[in-house]
C-alpha cells in the first residue's frame, strides 16, 4: 500500500534496529583475532611465510620387492633427514600407516559400530576378512647406516627413534629400515591401496603406498605432527628427493611417481619407440603398451623379475601399481612451454571408457589447474584404474570407474570416472604441492581441491553434471539437523558427514566467494597468489584465510567466521515491503489521492449497511439542520490552500524543489536474517512497466544488527514484484520467504507429479522412441 | 538371525568418494490429506543395497534398466521406511523416480493419500532402516513439515526409531 510522507522526515528511519545491549561483543563481524594464531617470524599477518619459514627434509632410497604369489611386499629403505629447524632434535617420528591393519590396532578399537539382526552376509564377511588379516608393518632391522641397531618405540602407526646425538639446526641424520607386509585384498577389507584379484585369469591390479615407513612432520605449528593414524585423517608429509627400485615379475609394467630412470631395461624397443612418440603428441594420446600385448601379457606368468628404477625431486610421497594386465597410453601437454607427460595405465576391463578419456582428463585437468594456481612442475602425472576407489600421490592417483562386462557403460559411470580423475589429479596441487596438514584439516586439500574440480569440470564440458559446487546443491546439508552437523574448522577424526562437511561447502564456499562476494578477478588473483606463496611449504588455515584478503583488500573474517567456524545456515526473508510518495503539498495533487485513500479505507460493516436500511438522516430530509460542518470537505481545496503553497514553493531552495518535482517511489523493505549466516541481499525488482532490475547489496549491510534490518529504495518505477537471490548464489534453504509480493515455491514433489508423463529413465524412452521409427 | 552378543571391531575404510547419507523429506498436504515423500539416495547404495537384497541388478538410468526396477525398490522401502500415525501403520504409494541432474543420486517419490485414516494425528512415528543392512555409518536424515511445524530427525544404526507427538 501507498504512504505519503513529508520531505522533513524522510531519512531518519534509514538502516537500523540498535540490538539490545549486549555484554559482549558477539557480531557476526568480529575480527578473527582470537581463532587465528598471532603472526609470527615464520607465518606473517599477511599470510605469506615470514623470513624465518622453515621446513624439514627427509630424502629416501627404497628397494621394494612384489612377491606377487604371497602377496607381501619386501622393502629396504635408507631415509636421510635433515633438520632446518632452529630446534635441537633428540629423537625423530616416523609414520608406519599399515600398522592400521594391524590385529587390535587403535584404528580398529575406535571404530564405532554395532551389530543388527539385518546385517547381510557380505557386510558380516568383510568384518570377518578384517578381524583376520594379519596388517601391519614387520620390522625387520631398524639400523644406522653402518648396521648398528637404533633404539626405537611404535606406538600403534607412529615410531620413535631415538637419537644418540642430538640433531642440531642444518645436520642430517641416515638411517635404515628393512620390513615387509602382507598386502591387503582391496576388494574383501577395503583399504587405500592393496590388490585387485581377477579370479578368472588369476591376475592383480596391485596399487601400492603407504608401502614404506615415512617421516612425520616437524614444524613450529605442532611440533612432530604424530597424531596417529586412524583411518581418516589422512597424510602429512615433508618433501624429499626419491630413488626408487620396484623389482616386479618380468612381465608387469609399473607406474610410479616420478621419472622412469632405466626404460632400456624394463621395456621393449617397439614400446620406448611409442614412449617417445607419445613426448611429441599434444593432442591425443598414443598408445604404448597395447590391449592386445596386455592380454597376451595375462596368459602366462613370467618366472622371472625386473626392477624398475623411479626417480622424484621435491615431492611429499611416492606410490606405485603394478600388472601384466596394464594397457598404457600418454600424451604430452604444454604447460606455459614446458613438456608434461599425461599417462594412463589400466585393464581391458576399463575399456573402452579409459582408452578415450583418461589421459584426455588427466592433461585437461593439469592446464586448469595450472590456470588457477601454480604451472605443473613435476613432469609427469598418471591416472591408474583401480576398481571403487579414488586416491591420490604425487605424480600418481588411482581412479574409478569401469564399464559392464559387454562394455556399455551408464552416463553414471562416465561422469563419475571424468570427475574423479580431474579430482584425483588436481590433488596433485592440493596437498602434494600446497602441502597442507590433512591429518588436521580435511578441508584444505579436499575442499579447496573439490571448488577446483568444479571450475575444471565445467571447462571439460558445458553444464557438466558436477556433484559439489553450485550453492543449491548444498542446501539439503546445510538446513539439516544441526546435531549432525559440525563447523568446517573440525578435526579430520570427528567431522560428521564428511563428504559435505570436508568437500561439499568448503568448495560451495569458495565458489560463492568467487561469483558473488569477491569477485571472480579479485578472489582468482588472491587464490593464486595463496598457490604461489604456498607452493611445495606447509599453509596453515590462517595462511589461507589471510592471504585472501591480503590480496584483494576485501575484508572476509565475517565470512571466514560464519561458513568455516559455525554451522549456522541461510535462510534470508523479505519481511515487507512498505511504499512511500513525498507529499508535493500540492493541494491540487493532494488533495483528491487523500481523498480517495480515505475512500477506499476498511469500513466498518454497520455503517455499511445502515447505507442502506437508513433510508435518509434528518440532515438530509431536513435542510434546517444543516450548517458549514455537515456539508464541509476537508479535501476541497481553495484559493488559500494554492497561496498557501505558492509561498511554500517560493521558501525551498533548488535541490529540495527538484527532490519534490522529482516524484520518485520510496520502498522501504524489511530483512529477517533467520539462517544466521549473514550474507549479500541480491535482489531482483520487477517494475509495473515490464522491465527488470538486479540491486546487489555487500553482506555488510547486516554490519550492526545482523538480525533484521530495514534499507530504502528510491526508485523512478512502480514496483510489481521483489524476489531475493534470484540467481541462486547465496545458498538460501527456504525461497519461500524470497519473494514480494508472498509466493511459495512448489515442492520438488509437485513439481515432479505435475510433469505427469514420468520420464524417469529417458534413455530407455530414447530407444523405444528409435524402435517406434523403424517399425513405421 | 545373528547373535547380538557378538561385539566386533575393525577399520572402517572411507574411500574418497563414500559417505553414505540419504535425504528424506515428509511433507503433509492439507489440501489434499495426504503425505508427500521425497527421498534423495545415492544411485551406486541403492543398486548395492537391492543386489544384496534381491540379488537383482538394476542399471538404473541405463537402456538395461531392470523391467520391474519400480516394483523392486518400491519393496525394499516399504520394508525400510516405516511411517505410523497413532501407533498404526500407513501404507505409502509409489509416485515415480527422478535422477539428479549430478547423475550421483536419485529422487524416489512416495505418496501416502489418507494420512487420516488412523484418526487425526497425534503422534508420528518413523522407523528409517534404509541402506543399514550395507553401511556400519549409513546415516538417514529425514525433514517433516506437518502443518506449521517442521522437525529435522537424524538416524543412524543406533537409533533407527523415532516418534513424535503433536498437541493441539
Ligand atoms: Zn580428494
Amino acid at each position: 500500500m501507498l504512504r505519503k510522507f513529508n520531505l522533513i522526515t524522510i531519512f531518519l528511519c534509514l538502516i537500523t534496529f540498535v540490538n539490545a545491549q549486549e555484554n559482549l561483543n558477539n557480531s557476526k563481524f568480529k575480527q578473527l583475532y582470537e581463532e587465528l594464531p598471532t603472526p609470527n617470524v615464520y607465518r606473517t599477518a599477511s599470510g605469506a611465510p615470514g623470513h624465518e619459514y622453515y621446513q624439514q627434509k627427509a630424502d629416501y632410497e627404497i628397494n621394494v620387492e612384489l612377491d606377487e604369489e604371497n602377496n607381501i611386499i619386501n622393502g629396504n629403505e635408507t631415509i636421510i633427514y635433515t633438520n632446518n629447524s632452529p630446534d635441537i632434535l633428540n629423537y625423530l617420528w616416523i609414520q608406519l600407516d599399515q600398522n592400521v591393519r594391524a590385529k587390535g590396532s587403535h584404528g580398529q578399537l575406535t571404530t564405532t559400530n554395532n551389530m543388527n539382526n539385518k546385517m547381510s552376509f557380505g557386510s558380516i564377511k568383510r568384518m570377518h576378512d578384517r578381524m583376520n588379516f594379519d596388517g601391519g608393518f614387520k620390522l625387520e632391522k631398524v639400523t644406522d647406516l653402518y648396521g648398528k641397531e637404533l633404539l626405537y618405540k611404535i606406538n600403534e602407526t607412529m615410531m620413535r627413534i631415538d637419537l644418540q646425538k642430538p640433531l642440531k639446526r642444518g645436520q642430517s641424520f641416515s638411517f635404515k629400515i628393512k620390513y615387509s607386509y602382507n598386502l591387503n585384498d582391496r576388494m574383501k577389507i577395503g583399504g587405500r591401496s592393496g590388490y585387485e584379484y581377477f579370479k578368472e585369469e588369476e591376475n592383480s591390479i596391485y596399487t601400492i603406498a603407504q608401502f614404506f615407513p615415512r617421516m612425520a612432520v616437524y614444524n613450529e605449528v605442532e611440533g612432530w605432527q604424530n597424531k596417529q593414524f586412524l583411518g581418516r585423517g589422512e597424510f602429512t608429509l615433508p618433501f624429499g628427493d626419491y630413488k626408487v627400485s620396484i623389482t616386479v615379475p618380468a612381465d608387469h609394467i609399473v607406474a610410479a611417481t616420478g621419472e622412469l630412470k632405466n626404460p632400456s631395461s624394463v621395456l621393449s624397443k617397439k614400446q620406448i619407440e611409442r614412449l617417445e612418440k607419445a613426448k611429441n603428441n599434444y593432442t591425443d594420446p598414443v598408445i604404448i603398451v597395447t590391449q592386445e600385448e596386455a592380454e597376451e601379457n595375462e596368459k602366462t606368468k613370467s618366472e622371472s623379475k625386473k626392477t624398475w628404477i623411479f626417480e622424484a625431486e621435491n615431492v611429499r610421497d611416492f606410490g606405485w601399481a603394478s600388472s601384466r594386465k596394464f594397457i598404457w597410453d600418454g600424451m604430452a601437454v604444454d604447460i606455459s612451454g614446458k613438456n608434461v607427460m599425461a599417462y594412463s595405465y589400466y585393464p581391458k576391463e576399463g575399456n573402452p571408457l579409459w582408452e578415450q578419456y583418461s589421459t584426455r582428463v588427466v592433461a585437461h585437468s593439469l592446464k586448469i589447474y595450472s590456470k588457477y594456481t601454480i604451472d605443473y612442475i613435476y613432469p609427469q602425472a598418471t591416472s591408474v584404474h583401480a576398481k571403487s576407489i579414488g586416491m591420490e600421490y604425487p605424480m600418481i592417483c588411482f581412479n574409478f570407474g569401469r564399464p559392464e562386462k559387454d562394455g556399455s557403460y551408464s552416463k553414471r559411470t562416465k561422469y563419475g570416472m571424468i570427475g574423479v580423475i580431474i579430482h584425483e589429479v588436481g590433488h596433485n596441487f592440493f596437498p602434494m604441492i600446497i602441502n597442507s596438514d590433512e591429518r588436521q584439516w580435511t578441508w584444505m586439500d579436499e575442499g579447496l581441491n573439490t571448488f577446483l574440480q568444479y571450475l575444471t569440470e565445467q571447462e571439460f564440458e558445458r553444464n557438466y553434471p558436477s556433484r559439489r559446487g553450485p550453492p543449491s546443491n548444498i542446501i539439503e546439508y546445510m538446513k539439516g539437523d544441526k546435531s549432525g552437523i559440525v563447523p568446517i574448522m573440525t578435526n579430520s577424526e570427528s567431522i560428521l558427514q564428511f563428504g559435505n562437511n570436508a568437500y561439499g561447502k568448503p568448495a560451495t564456499a569458495l565458489n560463492i566467494l568467487r561469483e558473488t562476494i569477491m569477485g571472480r578477478e579479485l578472489f582468482d588473483y588472491s587464490f593464486k597468489t595463496y598457490s604461489k606463496r604456498w607452493a611445495f611449504k606447509h599453509p596453515t588455515p590462517a595462511d589461507f584465510f589471510r592471504t585472501m584478503e591480503d590480496a584483494s583488500a576485501v575484508d572476509l573474517d565475517w565470512f571466514w567466521r560464519g561458513w568455516f567456524y559455525t554451522n549456522d545456515h541461510v535462510d534470508i526473508s523479505i519481511d515487507k515491503v512498505n511504499w512511500f510518495k513525498i507529499n508535493t503539498g500540492n493541494p491540487d495533487v493532494e488533495n483528491p489521492i487523500s481523498k480517495e485513500k480515505v475512500e477506499n479505507e476498511n469500513t466498518y460493516i454497520g455503517n455499511t449497511r445502515n447505507k442502506s436500511s437508513i433510508n435518509k438522516t434528518v440532515t438530509e430530509y431536513n435542510d434546517n439542520a444543516i450548517d458549514f460542518y455537515t456539508t464541509y470537505d476537508p479535501f476541497q481545496t481553495n484559493i488559500l490552500d494554492r497561496e498557501d503553497y505558492s509561498k511554500y514553493l517560493k521558501n525551498i531552495n533548488k535541490e529540495d524543489e527538484e527532490i519534490l518535482k522529482s516524484n520518485k517511489n520510496y520502498y522501504e523493505i524489511q530483512f529477517s536474517n533467520i539462517g544466521g549466516l549473514v550474507m549479500p541481499i541480491i535482489l531482483e525488482f520487477k517494475y509495473t512497466d515490464g522491465t527488470n532490475e538486479t540491486i546487489r547489496i555487500p553482506a555488510e549491510i547486516w554490519k550492526r544488527n545482523s538480525k533484521q534490518i530495514k534499507k530504502i529504495f528510491i526508485l523512478n518505477k512502480q514496483l510489481s514484484r521483489v524476489k531475493l537471490d534470484p540467481f541462486l548464489e547465496t545458498a538460501d534453504v527456504n525461497m519461500d520467504n524470497n519473494y514480494w509480493p508472498t509466493k511459495s515455491e512448489p515442492t520438488r514433489f509437485q513439481l515432479f507429479k505435475q510433469k505427469k508423463d514420468n520420464r524417469d529413465n529417458p534413455m530407455q524412452r530414447d530407444i523405444k522412441a528409435k524402435e517406434r521409427i523403424e517399425n513405421n | 538371525m545373528i547373535n547380538p552378543l557378538i561385539y566386533l571391531v575393525f577399520t572402517f575404510f572411507l574411500p574418497s568418494h563414500d559417505f553414505h547419507i540419504t535425504h528424506t523429506s515428509l511433507n503433509y498436504n492439507s489440501d489434499s490429506e495426504s503425505i508427500e515423500i521425497t527421498m534423495k539416495v545415492a544411485i551406486e547404495d541403492l543398486e548395492r543395497s537391492l543386489e544384496v537384497n534381491t540379488s537383482k541388478k538394476l542399471r538404473i538410468g541405463t537402456t538395461k534398466e531392470n523391467k520391474s526396477s519400480h516394483k523392486i525398490i518400491s519393496n525394499y522401502f516399504d520394508n525400510h521406511l516405516k511411517v505410523l500415525t497413532n501407533d498404526k501403520p500407513l501404507q505409502f504409494q509409489w509416485v515415480g523416480k527422478e535422477i539428479d541432474d549430478n547423475l550421483h543420486d536419485i529422487y524416489l517419490y512416495f505418496e501416502i493419500l489418507n494420512c487420516n485414516e488412523n484418526g487425526e494425528i497425534k503422534t508420528l512415528t518413523l522407523k528409517n532402516t534404509i541402506f543399514l543392512e550395507i553401511e556400519i555409518n549409513q546415516t538417514n536424515i529425514v525433514l517433516i513439515e506437518f502443518k506449521d511445524s517442521k522437525f529435522n530427525l537424524t538416524f543412524t544404526k543406533d537409533q533407527d526409531i523415532q516418534k513424535l507427538q503433536f498437541y493441539e
